[in-house]
């Protein structure tokens, strides 16, 4: 089913058809955008179910003015990044950072099943800003156009390469400096 | 020119997602799941700026009662104002309030109440009237 079939759907007055229709077209895309930031796959299963609760209450405020997909995007990053805030509210209070506690999410997490050079890359991710984490998993794993990104995180196409770039060469310093160790 | 190496374009398995999920996550995760949590939400949703309004007006009437007894003192009547309230009431209950409790003990003979209704101002042909 396509966005353009999800629309009609909801405009005909189906609209349990029609978020069914984005359940079954979207479910394994935004599972694998938010485990990429969450990493542990409960969290990312309790997190799935927010969006979907939170798309289907926003639903008649979609307008079609930007692609659904972007639209559906952009309210899963906003719950991850919700997700992540509280996150580092705990972590002030257990005195583990952020990037330290998803670290070790990914080398607890007995679902990973990539190799170390795998598990090094996905480390290094979480040592990004939030920002910058976004736009790195959104343009490298998922190929988006910048102008998508850019109608997703509400930033402007120019601040988005800078931020790319800046990621980019981090991460790639990261792992360079554990090849060479 | 010697080409710099950039292992995120050169290795291409780092784009592979090396995350797992439980079998069958995907097939068994269904619309039906999060409807009903959806459903309960929708309730709440419809509620929620009936509610809002309901506690706003609860805490104004509150808020407005606090105010108003904290601003407004207290009074506190004073003997005068005894006295006038008296001067309102017909004299009986006046006598009744002031003397009350002698009254209750006292026994009270025919002339005590001639007297008193003379005192009151009460004439003989005033009872005959009332008669």
């Amino acid at each position: 089913m396509t966005d353009n079939d999800i629309i009609r759907l909801y405009c005909d007055g189906r609209q349990e058809e029609a978020f069914n229709g984005i359940v079954h077209a979207y479910t394994e895309r935004l599972y694998w955008h938010v485990r990429r930031f969450l990493c542990s796959h409960e969290d990312t299963n309790d997190l799935l179910q927010d969006i979907f609760i939170k798309i289907w209450t926003a639903l008649p405020t979609f307008r079609g003015e930007a692609k659904m997909y972007t639209w559906i995007y952009r309210i899963a990053t906003n719950e991850v990044l919700n997700h992540l805030r509280k996150r580092r509210f705990k972590a002030l209070v257990s005195l583990e950072s952020p990037s330290a506690h998803a670290e070790r999410l990914i080398d607890d997490d007995t679902h990973f099943d990539g190799n170390q050079l795998q598990r090094e890359l996905h480390k290094a991710i979480q040592r990004l800003p939030e920002k910058q984490r976004i736009v790195f998993n959104l343009r490298y794993f998922d190929e988006m156009k910048y102008e998508d990104i850019s109608e997703i995180t509400g930033t402007s196409v120019g601040a988005l390469k800078a931020s790319y770039h800046h990621a980019y060469n981090k991460v790639k310093d990261d792992i360079q400096k554990v090849i060479e160790t | 020119m010697k080409k710099e190496n950039d292992i995120l374009k050169d290795c291409m398995e780092l784009k592979q997602m090396p995350y797992k999920v439980p079998e069958g996550y995907f097939e068994s995760f269904k619309a039906e799941a999060v409807i009903p949590a959806v459903r309960k939400l929708s309730f709440w949703n419809r509620m929620a700026p009936y509610a809002a309004m309901a506690a706003v007006f609860v805490f104004l009437v509150t808020a407005g009662t606090l105010l108003l007894e904290k601003s407004v003192p207290q009074y506190q009547m004073t003997e005068e104002d005894y006295l006038m309230f008296s001067d309102n009431m017909m004299t009986s209950i006046a006598y009744e309030m002031e003397f009350g409790d002698q009254l209750a003990d006292a026994q009270i003979s025919e002339e005590d109440i001639i007297n008193y209704l003379i005192y009151t101002g009460v004439t003989p042909e005033h009872i005959e009237l009332a008669k």
